[in-house]
């Protein structure tokens, strides 16, 4: 039955809206359902996810071998010396950990708006009611759980053939890093998305951050090979602080006071990297829609 | 949105909204090197394509509202900025009594969007797992939501496919489960932006029944672009006509086709037309008011069109059939007819419903 123009309640929505409880939860299951719609597409090209799984393994793979003949067997003095600890076998593997959420970052969370803007979607979520960082963080969830097995994978892989040590007792503090890292890897992806969201070249965006990333933080190197000025830029990516503490945890002697360094500096990465990549994002979001750019590729 | 004068309540208003783009020229690999060699920057500066020109328009609650205009005209940008997809440059936007601008998130939730058709969804996924998801997007909880899908699969005979993934439905399909999504949170406004776009004519009148069902039953206000002037006949209560970013005409159906009603209309479909032949027959019919080409496409099976509005048929008739013997034009078919808003498009603007953007 037609409602009459007196009849007419405006302002009346069914969705959950403005600050309280209710819409928090919302927005959360949003994340999640933004998550597993990653899932079920990744579970739509079985290959390309079979590959996925394992390709952290081989990807990691020419740089142990590659450490490995260099030195001439498992042990540097070198290495020792720079950074406390000589199993060139460990430090690799834990370095090549933090590669993997790199791509995380710049890959999974960088691409996430365009990836949408290919299947064609992207319109179709912009008008819901949802955060669009809800989407970033959805793919953010999906790619970190994604990247969790693969390193799962790649630690059993290395356990069983190279027969990796490492300090049990460091595994929950090094968690403890990894999680404040995170927050400010996140930071940083949304800026990614925001950016490639506005130049469209999304994947060399991406490309170009993580080379950067991955030059800037000691994935197979000790951070004191580099130039000074590199040094002083990989502090403000929270990659090389986080792989310092982490082995400090896992492979070499626990020295309170870098430890508690690095706990601080990712506190305050992750704050700014978050607050930044808002920021950005807001800019961007507000970019796009007054250029019409929504649509374009 | 409440009108002060009249105290009437709008659920869709626009006052003066305007909206350009700047036109983007591609000038080849070495571009960037031209652009900053050129001479007159400001006139690159004035480059721009005016998509909306100061429209005002008034929809009421319950009301089911057609924007007909040619492609390019501006409706969809129209339904862009009203969704808040875009961001207008000048002027007002009101949805459901929310400021497009102000509170983005409340216009979100008041409206449901059908755009880009059917590739706006995920095909491989299936119709309840798209679904399923946007209904988060929408907020839903989830039994509620879980309920709805349901129902919405139920009303658009989907349940028995639902859980096939898109990529093996139909077209028509495909545009139902765009439908249900954009009903999905129960919207009190619907956005539809050519929704029978590309279907067969049996899903068409399927989706045209489900609109009119709508508005009628649900009472939803419905904007519904098209450049189908049929489907904006039948379905709509008011019309508007938008050309180059402007509303021409806005009124009901009936109204709009009594502005030719008077006149008398001769439509002749004929087969290849040689060049010229409009400007020839407008020469003849001097009290013609309209003499327009509408080019077909022979291949598959539709001959051109000449449509004369104004004079007097009897004579015209008679005329037009000489003109085109003398040129040697076949003529498929000859009609005095009722005139429809393609006529009143017609004649209000020079321009055709299915011809591109007019310069």
């Amino acid at each position: 039955m037609k409602k009459s123009n007196k009849d007419y309640r405006l302002r009346e929505v069914k969705c959950a809206t403005g600050f309280n409880w209710s819409n928090l939860k919302a927005e959360l299951r949003a994340i999640w359902e933004s998550n597993i719609k990653a899932w079920k597409l990744d579970f739509a090209y079985p290959v390309s996810f079979v590959r996925q799984l394992i390709s952290p393994v081989v990807f990691m793979l020419p740089f142990l071998l590659y450490g490995l003949a260099l030195i001439g067997g498992r042990y540097s003095e070198n290495l020792a010396q720079l950074v406390g600890t000589g199993d060139v076998v460990a430090f690799i593997f834990t370095g090549y950990i933090m590669m993997g959420f790199i791509g995380t970052a710049v890959w999974a969370m960088g691409f996430s708006m365009r990836r949408e803007q290919w299947f064609g979607t992207l319109e179709a979520i912009y008008v819901t009611p949802a955060s669009r960082l809800g989407q970033i963080l959805g793919m953010a969830l999906h790619s970190t759980v994604h990247q969790g097995i693969g390193t799962i994978i790649q630690f059993i892989f290395i356990y069983v053939t190279f027969g990796l040590v490492l300090n049990i007792g460091g595994i929950l503090p090094a968690l403890g890093i990894f999680a404040l890292m995170l927050f400010a890897l996140y930071g940083f992806g949304i800026v990614i998305s925001a950016l490639s969201l506005i130049l469209k070249e999304g994947w060399i965006v991406s490309d170009i951050f993580y080379s950067i990333m991955t030059i800037l933080s000691p994935v197979a190197y000790p951070l004191i090979v580099l130039p000074t000025l590199a040094q002083q830029a990989s502090a403000i990516f929270p990659t090389a602080p986080a792989l310092i503490g982490m082995r400090s945890f896992l492979i070499e002697d626990y020295i309170p006071e870098v430890v508690g360094n690095v706990f601080l500096h990712l506190l305050v990465l992750g704050a700014v990297w978050i607050l930044f990549g808002v920021f950005v994002f807001h800019l961007a979001d507000r970019y796009v829609r007054k250029r019409g750019m929504l649509k374009k590729f | 949105m409440v009108n002060n004068k009249t105290s009437e309540v709008f659920s869709i208003q626009t006052i003066n909204l305007t909206k350009r783009f700047a036109k983007k020229k591609h000038r080849g690999v070495f571009g960037f090197l031209r652009r900053n060699q050129s001479k007159n920057k400001n006139k690159e500066k004035n480059d721009v394509t005016v998509a909306l020109n100061k429209v005002n328009i008034e929809i009421r609650p319950g009301e089911l509202f057609g924007l007909l205009g040619p492609n390019g005209s501006g409706k969809t940008t129209m339904i862009k900025c009203l969704s808040t997809i875009l961001i207008p440059d000048e002027g007002t936007v009101t949805v459901n009594g929310f400021d497009a601008q102000k509170e983005t998130s409340m216009v979100r939730a008041s409206v449901g969007m059908v755009v880009g058709g059917e590739r706006s969804l995920y095909w491989k996924l299936t119709a309840r797992d798209n679904l399923r998801y946007f209904a988060s997007l929408y907020k839903m909880h989830k039994t509620h939501a879980k309920q709805r899908i349901e129902e919405l699969l139920e009303n658009f005979n989907l349940s028995d496919r639902a859980d096939e993934r898109l990529e093996d439905y139909s077209t028509g399909m495909r545009q139902k489960v765009a439908i249900a999504r954009a009903l999905l949170h129960d919207p009190p406004i619907l956005l539809l932006d050519e929704p029978t776009l590309g279907l067969d004519p049996n899903f068409a009148r399927q989706i045209r029944r489900q609109i009119k069902e709508l508005t009628e039953k649900r009472g939803k206000t419905i904007l519904l672009t098209t450049h189908y002037m049929d489907e904006a006949d039948k379905l709509c209560d008011r019309v508007a006509f938008i050309n180059n970013g402007n509303i021409v005409a806005v009124d009901t159906p009936n109204r709009l086709k009594a502005m030719v009603k008077e006149t008398e209309l001769v439509e002749v479909a004929v087969y290849s037309p040689p060049a010229g032949i409009e400007k020839h027959i407008r020469s003849l019919l001097p009290d013609a008011k309209v003499v327009k080409l509408i080019p077909g496409n022979e291949d598959e099976g539709n001959p051109s069109r000449i449509k004369i509005i104004g004079g007097t048929a009897e004579e015209n008739v008679g005329t037009i059939i000489d003109a085109l013997r003398q040129k040697n034009v076949r003529i498929g078919s000859l009609n005095v007819g009722v005139p429809t808003l393609e006529d009143v498009f017609i004649k209000l603007t020079g321009a055709k419903l299915t011809e591109g953007r007019m310069q």
